[in-house]
């Protein structure tokens, strides 16, 4: 599916359906819509219908309707299909629509959503929240870093040097990450990259105007010494257990690397701007670090996961695909040796859920997202966003299915550039 | 990004027997420094500073049919530009700007000098960013006031401008090529100035620029300026060393850029007038550093 030109679907019947606000995100007085445009390009008359399908999160139906149309051979049919009704509250909608016509049946499905900034997400922040961290980051700080360097010269390109980074973490875990730096005279900005799940960081040798520092976490790419878990088992490690739970370790792990960077101003790095940035996991761990370290000054937050950890499920039972950790988490707590149910769950995961570091975030945050993830559906990732401070945030959704889209990295380069 | 522009234009005194002495009187025009980084909001809280120096010799001029003539007595008008042009982000779409030069001008002729130097017009305006579409292509318009920061003076010519007061406004295109040229980029930039007096004049101007990186430091920019000005006063007063208002160019360039440090690159540009009316016909050169703060 596509969006802003004309699809052909079948049976010669083409389609081109937008929402009136080109992000499909509807503020204050916008009228909720879509525009609606069917293309015959048969030699004959087309008579169908157009059954409309609006849900909410919770997979209440909140509208519906039944178009009949008639188009021409050759000719066009266009309507303004106005959604609003008294039950459009903020939130994230699924437009279904369901073209039948002669010859010619389709269903297609669109999101799109009402004033995010006022969804209201039931925030559950551990009175102890602020003292737990504190403590993580006493043990971190008894912990020598051992920082090490080494200029790796089969990962250096001609413009860029590659060196790996070695240092202590909590637990005394040897993590390690990759520093790219231009190889011409000067100071460069710094771009802290922080990994998706599981995901193995390389150098990034093609940026020649700044500076990139890419960190492997514990359990990923080459910071496996210790801990070396599978997709599925990785973040449920002493899930019962918040003082031993992987992600404490994690989050540290990620906090000492941006701690690496200030600590490193001799490698060309120009610490007085730096920006955090990750994707899924990565934008969850550098929500964490940019709350945790006033001194970045902007993070970047894609696609984030693990956000309102409740709301994921609630999805789970009411979206056609279960939101991303529920199975994993699901299938923990079902084993009662490991002792704990599903409130005990939030009472711990509400420790490590990324919005609940919102708040503490200083710096100018970007927000991106997609309205068609399911992996973490905007009305859970949106809470994280809705957290942050106003006058900090950007928030920019796009409409694609499998990520963000061009527009999103055109607007990420723009946002760069205007921080640094 | 595009040479400044700069024009001078000559106006001359000839009677209709070409084979007869003319009288030459050379007047600068430094034209209000149309740097097209307007097609780049400069981002709230930033600075732009863009320091210049331009150079322009001319030895002759076109008449109002566009003929050319040299200038008498080996006449050769040379002029030497330093120029400020700033802006701050205010706003993520709206930048103020401004643009102050000093001037210094002179025109030579076997046995005679004559010469000038002073502050030329500053401008001070918004640039306000009307479009980014989809943040690779951004359409901004400006609004500018120029304001002369210098008298004429008889016996001291070539003037600097019409010492007038003025208004500008304009439109600036800037993209990045997706596709077809892939990384190559262009800037348009078409605009009316306006000097508020009777005679005007108005002025129309379009200039665009079309850069090729050569990779990563180093870009060549190719670039065209035209403009068009327009005034009830359409012939040279001899009693009144003032201005011509009435004259129009052309004008083709080449630069080639290149990064310094992070935030800093410096330009250096050839330009050459292609043909005009009732102007002189010269060339020169620039080099211009852009330091963003």
């Amino acid at each position: 599916m596509s969006i802003g030109s004309f699809c052909f679907a079948q049976k010669g019947l083409s389609y081109d359906i937008r929402p009136f606000k080109k992000d499909g995100i509807f503020r204050n007085d916008d009228k909720v819509g879509y525009d609606l445009r069917f293309k015959n390009n048969t030699g004959e008359k087309v008579r169908g219908s157009i059954k409309v399908e609006v849900k909410n999160y919770k997979g209440e139906q909140t509208f519906n309707q039944d178009i009949g149309f008639t188009i021409d051979a050759n000719r066009s049919y266009a309507n303004d299909l106005k959604l609003e009704n008294d039950r459009t509250v903020a939130g994230f909608y699924q437009l279904r629509l369901i073209v039948t016509a002669n010859k010619y049946n389709d269903t297609l499905f669109y999101s799109y959503g009402v004033d995010p900034e006022k969804i209201y997400s039931n925030v559950n922040r551990p009175t102890d929240f602020d003292q737990f961290w504190e403590d993580a980051k006493r043990d971190l700080v008894n912990i020598d870093p051992k920082f090490r360097v080494t200029r790796r010269g089969d990962q250096s390109t001609r413009d860029v040097d590659v060196f790996l980074v070695e240092f202590q973490s909590l637990d005394y875990q040897t993590i390690r990450g990759w520093l790219s730096v231009p190889k011409d005279k000067g100071k460069y900005n710094v771009l802290y990259e922080l990994p998706g799940y599981l995901e193995d960081m390389r150098p990034d040798s093609l940026r020649k105007d700044m500076a990139v520092f890419r960190l492997n976490v514990r359990g990923h790419g080459n910071s496996k010494d210790n801990t070396n878990a599978d997709f599925n088992t990785f973040n449920i490690i002493n899930l019962n257990d918040k003082y031993r739970y992987i992600y404490r370790g994690v989050y540290m792990d990620a906090l000492r690397g941006l701690d690496f960077i200030y600590r490193n101003e001799q490698l060309k790095l120009d610490i007085k701007k730096v920006i955090v940035k990750g994707q899924g996991q990565g934008a969850a761990l550098a929500a964490v670090v940019a709350s945790m370290d006033t001194r970045p000054m902007g993070c970047i937050l894609e696609t984030p996961v693990y956000t309102d950890m409740r709301t994921l499920f609630v999805l789970a039972e009411t979206q056609s695909v279960t939101p991303w950790p529920v199975k994993n988490f699901q299938a923990y707590i079902s084993n009662p040796r490991n002792r704990l149910n599903k409130e005990g769950l939030f009472r711990n995961w509400d420790y490590f859920d990324p919005v609940n570091f919102a708040t503490n975030i200083r710096c100018k945050v970007l927000f991106g997202h997609n309205l068609k993830n399911t992996v973490c559906p905007p009305q859970a990732a949106i809470a994280l966003y809705n957290q942050i401070r106003i006058d900090n945030r950007e928030i920019f959704m796009s409409p694609e299915e499998g990520g963000m889209n061009y527009v999103y990295y055109s607007f990420q380069n723009y946002w760069i550039k205007k921080i640094f | 990004m595009c040479i400044i522009v700069f024009k001078i234009t000559g106006l001359k005194k000839y009677s209709k027997k070409r084979r007869m002495k003319k009288i030459i009187i050379i007047v600068l025009l430094a034209i209000i420094s149309s740097t097209s980084y307007a097609g780049f909001p400069v981002g709230r809280g930033k600075y732009l500073l863009i320091p210049s120096y331009n150079l322009y010799t001319a030895r002759g001029f076109w008449d109002k049919d566009g003929t050319y003539f040299d200038y008498t007595n080996n006449g050769r008008f040379t002029s030497h530009y330093f120029g400020l042009y700033g802006g701050i982000g205010i706003g993520d779409k709206l930048d103020l700007i401004g643009n102050i030069n000093y001037t210094m001008q002179s025109l030579r002729e076997t046995n005679r000098i004559q010469s000038n130097a002073s502050l030329g017009d500053a401008t001070v305006g918004l640039q306000y960013l009307l479009n980014s579409f989809d943040y690779y292509k951004f359409l901004t318009v400006t609004g500018s006031l120029i304001i002369p920061l210098y008298t004429n003076t008889t016996g001291k010519e070539p003037f600097t401008g019409f010492q007038q007061v003025g208004g500008e406004i304009k439109m600036s295109l800037a993209s990045t090529n997706r596709e077809r040229l892939k990384n190559t980029y262009y800037d348009v930039t078409g605009g009316l100035r306006q000097y508020f007096s009777q005679e005007g004049p108005t002025q129309l101007f379009l200039d665009a620029l079309f850069g090729i990186p050569l990779n990563d430091k180093n870009k060549i920019t190719f670039s065209m300026n035209g403009v068009n000005s327009s005034s009830s006063l359409t012939v040279f007063n001899p009693n009144n060393l003032s201005l011509n208002r009435s004259f129009s160019y052309f004008r083709l360039g080449a630069g080639f850029g290149t990064k310094i440090s992070q935030n800093n690159q410096i330009f250096f540009n050839i330009f050459s007038d292609i043909f005009g009316r009732n102007t002189g016909k010269g060339s020169g050169g620039s080099i211009q550093l852009v330091a963003k703060l």
